[in-house]
């Protein structure tokens, strides 16, 4: 008298619905790239934000009309130190059409001024490093962690974001976007 | 006197886990919210912790940024959707009750409705079974009854 068990069309249909359901939810979350996760400020008008150079005075960034680059590292972070060459090279290339600017994360000005001295870009060398007191850019910004890098069109809108180390192909991608 | 400061060093070691982080100590109500408003936001560099369980610098940060939106009269809402436009929804611990947030919330009473309702169904059904045996014709019943007492006489006595 086992009738629960009596496979019948509904059933079987049930039953697959079920399990495909729940393949294409496991499926969806674990192809998701977390590198893209929330880009919360993604197509929203980049804050605009006013520090201390690392090399001495204030700025003041975005600027209308001015595509800007906006990399938030620190000179503890392994990451950072890896994509500085890039970024610079970016810099030596479309640096004159495009503002770059760095933005120290919870590192110590003498720490991040020894660093670019090693790198044979000393502070204001190239483009600007500003101090972040309290992190309250990085928060503005919603930075989760480092390396990111903020892309940011002539009108002020953040056209695109990559979270850790960023790779020549996405700088040469992202400066296209933002410089057209 | 080498014994007293080496004592007095432990003792040091001891107390300091005890004193509290400047940012999260104090009683006075922005204390309060601040560590209500600060318990259901995501650390965003920890595994599932707080920004109030954690330790990290990035959670101070948040923990000082939450109360000096406090400090400007801002409202518990608005400080939470302060970080929720910076971050996403993914900042908050709980996920907010629309969307996909909201399917997360119904999925388990969906599913305990579900299951209810096949317990419900299997129940009826058997209850439906025993009434339909309780319903047997009496003839059958009856010649059921005699066959069993023909049965019973035929058993050896004991």
């Amino acid at each position: 008298m086992m009738r629960g068990l009596r496979i019948t069309p509904l059933r079987a249909g049930l039953a697959l619905a079920v399990t495909a359901g729940l393949v294409a939810g496991l499926g969806f979350g674990l192809s998701r790239d977390p590198r893209v996760l929330a880009p919360a400020v993604l197509d929203h008008p980049a804050p605009r934000f006013t520090l201390e150079r690392l090399g001495g005075g204030r700025m003041t960034l975005p600027r209308a009309g001015r595509p800007l680059v906006v990399n938030f590292w620190a000179s503890w972070c392994p990451p950072c130190r890896i994509e500085f060459p890039l970024l610079h090279e970016a810099w030596r290339r479309w640096g004159n059409r495009v503002q770059f600017a760095g933005v120290l994360y919870r590192n110590s000005a003498s720490g991040a001024r020894a660093f670019l001295v090693r790198m044979g870009d000393p502070p204001d060398g190239s483009y600007p490093n500003l101090i972040d007191p309290g992190s309250n850019t990085a928060i503005d910004f919603g930075v989760y962690g480092l390396p990111e890098t903020f892309f940011i069109d002539r009108y002020g809108v953040i056209r695109a974001k990559v979270i850790g180390e960023i790779s020549w192909s996405e700088l040469e991608q992202n400066v296209g976007l933002i410089r057209r | 006197m080498r014994r007293f400061l080496v004592l007095l060093s432990l003792a040091a070691l001891l107390l300091a886990p005890a004193a509290p982080a400047l940012d999260r100590g104090g009683t006075r109500p922005i204390d309060r919210r601040v560590q209500a408003i600060s318990r259901e936001l995501r650390c965003p560099v920890c595994q599932n912790l707080s920004v109030w369980d954690s330790p990290s610098d990035v959670a101070r940060t948040f923990r000082v940024r939450i109360r000096e939106l406090a400090e400007q009269g801002r409202s518990d809402a608005q400080i939470r959707s302060f970080f929720v436009a910076r971050y996403g929804d993914w900042i908050l611990l709980e996920p907010p009750k629309r969307g996909i947030g909201l399917a997360v919330w119904l999925a388990p009473l969906a599913v305990l409705g579900a299951g209810g309702a096949i317990v419900f169904a299997a129940v009826a059904r058997w209850r439906r079974r025993a009434a339909a045996a309780e319903r047997l014709d009496p003839s059958v019943l009856a010649a059921a009854r005699a066959r069993l007492e023909a049965l019973e006489r035929e058993l050896p006595p004991t």
